[in-house]
């Protein structure tokens, strides 16, 4: 049985992290059209990636206009949603805006969240216990058990990850 | 719906009020957009009428406010409701005082986040009403008080924000001749927003200049200053003016440096007023006026003087007194210590210190991942 049995909302770190390791298009791919949701966030802050904006603006807006992934935003029609959201501000401001939308929507549509970020799932966790949170390593493992990975390329895409952050840093030191 | 939120209808339609006026748009034209009547708009900022969460998200979106602005306790007739009132009339944007008022916010949640006490307050003249007379004594005990002993400020950023909680930003902002402006109040402390557009030593005058206005106007709650010749205005910015000038370049040092290069009164000329400059870390213009102000030098020769325009001379550039045309930070040092501290002691999600530095998230993650960061 699939361990995939709600619909994705990938965050900022987890994008960076696939874009990095060169899979991005194919993970959002992995299962069924509609399942990925990307916050409309998240791709205003790939815009702004000076490295790899450009790349992953194109590969998410391509998988948004062939109906692969979905473009979220907060429904602010919603009491629920526009509260739940209010409630995080008001009560963890020490999470993004971002986040807390992430947060809101996967607690009000049954979503799961896929962030690396401690602070982050520590804090949802204090407020909306329900809302589950997993990480870029969790959306992999899900992959492996789902048949579209094997632990090889795992454990490839982890070490690509490292690497090619090192080499960011040391581009972005030059440019500065 | 009821919020549960700690605000009540009344302070919440305040605040809505506050960023409506902030956004120059009445009640109508409100209304049309967002299709609401006026005697409803009318109901919820006069607090008779509670808000839902919906239309805060509406209000926000169209008053370009983020959300829980609407939610946190300000004192809504604070400085800043003060500073886009007087700005209003100006070139200046009142984006920039939104943008301001956020800073000295996320500023203010970063010290009661990690429960930082406030430095001592900077002495409070403003009940006395002190005239141009009594800005020099008012400097001499400044800088007394802040143990600087004569000698050169070297970075008066840092010197008001570590030894008086002052909270010092620098934006580009155009239009209006824009130099800098004061807020005040119980809620924010000091905050100064400083034109990042203007030369290094001009900024150094205007905080000087706005500290002044803290010291003796405060009770004012806000003040927008613009670029006027020194001296020139009104009776609070000539005493801005001199105590600015005094605080710089204190008269005591002034005539010892003024000794030291022998020279006597007559011989006082352009060079040794770059001289000064330089030594003070002030410009061409506020060093002469010291001088003509301590009578050390006539306003004739001083205006035959200024007519040569001397800063942008061979000469100037000789000795070393260029205009630095580089962008101050945004961001004051111990603003962006307290975001790193705030992160390192698990306080803020890395999204957030990203929000709070208005830095790029992936650029920002890739140097903490790389760097394995520690403070």
């Amino acid at each position: 049985m699939s361990p995939f049995k709600k619909p994705l909302i990938i965050d900022n770190d987890c994008i960076s992290n696939f874009q990095l390791a060169h899979v991005l298009e194919k993970v959002l791919k992995f299962w069924p059209s509609g399942n990925i949701k990307i916050p409309q966030r998240v791709l205003c802050e790939a815009r702004a990636w000076s490295q790899h904006g450009v790349e992953v603006c194109e590969i998410i807006e391509r998988l948004i206009a062939s109906g692969e992934v979905e473009l979220m935003t907060i429904d602010d029609n919603s009491e629920e949603e526009t509260s739940a959201y209010l409630e995080l501000r008001l009560k963890q401001p020490g999470l993004g805006a971002g986040e807390s939308e992430s947060i809101a929507i996967a607690k009000c549509r049954n979503y799961i969240v896929a962030s690396d970020d401690g602070v982050a799932t520590t804090k949802s966790k204090q407020l909306f216990p329900d809302v589950i949170i997993v990480t870029t390593a969790d959306v992999l493992k899900m992959a492996q058990k789902d048949g579209f990975l094997k632990y090889t390329e795992i454990d490839l895409i982890w070490d690509t990850i490292k690497s090619e952050r090192a080499k960011q840093l040391a581009t972005l030191t030059k440019t500065k | 719906m009821d919020l549960g939120y700690p605000l009540s209808a009344e302070k919440i339609g305040d605040l809505l009020k506050i960023a409506r006026i902030g956004q120059d748009l009445t009640l109508q034209e409100v209304g049309d957009k967002l299709n609401l009547p006026i005697s409803t708009l009318s109901d919820i900022e006069h607090g008779k009428r509670k808000t839902t969460s919906v239309e805060l998200f509406k209000f926000s979106r169209l008053y370009n406010r983020p959300v829980d602005f609407f939610l946190r306790d300000y004192e809504t007739n604070s400085s800043f409701a003060v500073l886009l009132r007087a700005v209003e009339e100006t070139a200046v944007s009142k984006a920039a005082i939104i943008k301001f008022q956020e800073l000295c916010n996320n500023y203010s949640f970063l010290k009661n986040l990690l429960k930082i006490p406030d430095a001592a307050s900077p002495p409070d003249y403003s009940r006395s009403e002190p005239t141009n007379a009594d800005a020099e004594n008012i400097a001499e005990a400044e800088r007394g008080s802040l143990g600087l002993n004569g000698q050169p400020i070297r970075d008066i950023t840092d010197l008001l924000e570590s030894k008086r909680g002052i909270k010092i930003f620098h934006m580009d902002v155009d239009g209006g001749e824009f130099s800098g402006a004061l807020a005040s109040d119980d809620c924010y402390g000091s905050c100064f927003l400083i034109n990042a557009n203007n030369p290094s030593r001009r900024r150094t005058f205007t905080i000087a200049h706005e500290y002044g206005h803290c010291l003796a106007h405060r009770n004012q709650l806000a003040h927008v200053d613009y670029e006027r010749p020194i001296d020139q205005g009104s009776r609070q910015e000539k005493f801005a003016d001199s105590f600015a000038a005094a605080f710089l370049m204190p008269r005591g040092s002034v005539i010892e440096f003024l000794s030291n290069l022998k020279s006597s009164k007559a011989e006082i000329n352009s060079l040794t007023i770059l001289h000064v400059a330089i030594y003070f870390g002030v410009s061409f213009e506020a060093a002469g006026w010291r001088l003509v102000s301590l009578q050390q030098l006539t306003s004739t020769k001083w205006n035959e003087i200024i007519a040569q325009h001397i800063p942008t001379s061979p000469i100037a550039s000789v000795l070393g007194y260029v205009n630095d045309d580089t962008k101050p930070d945004v961001l004051p040092r111990q603003y962006k210590y307290l975001c790193y501290k705030a992160y390192n002691d698990g306080e803020i999600s890395l999204e957030k210190l990203a929000e709070l530095l208005g830095r790029n998230y992936h650029e920002l993650k890739t140097e903490f991942e790389t760097t394995n960061f520690q403070t």
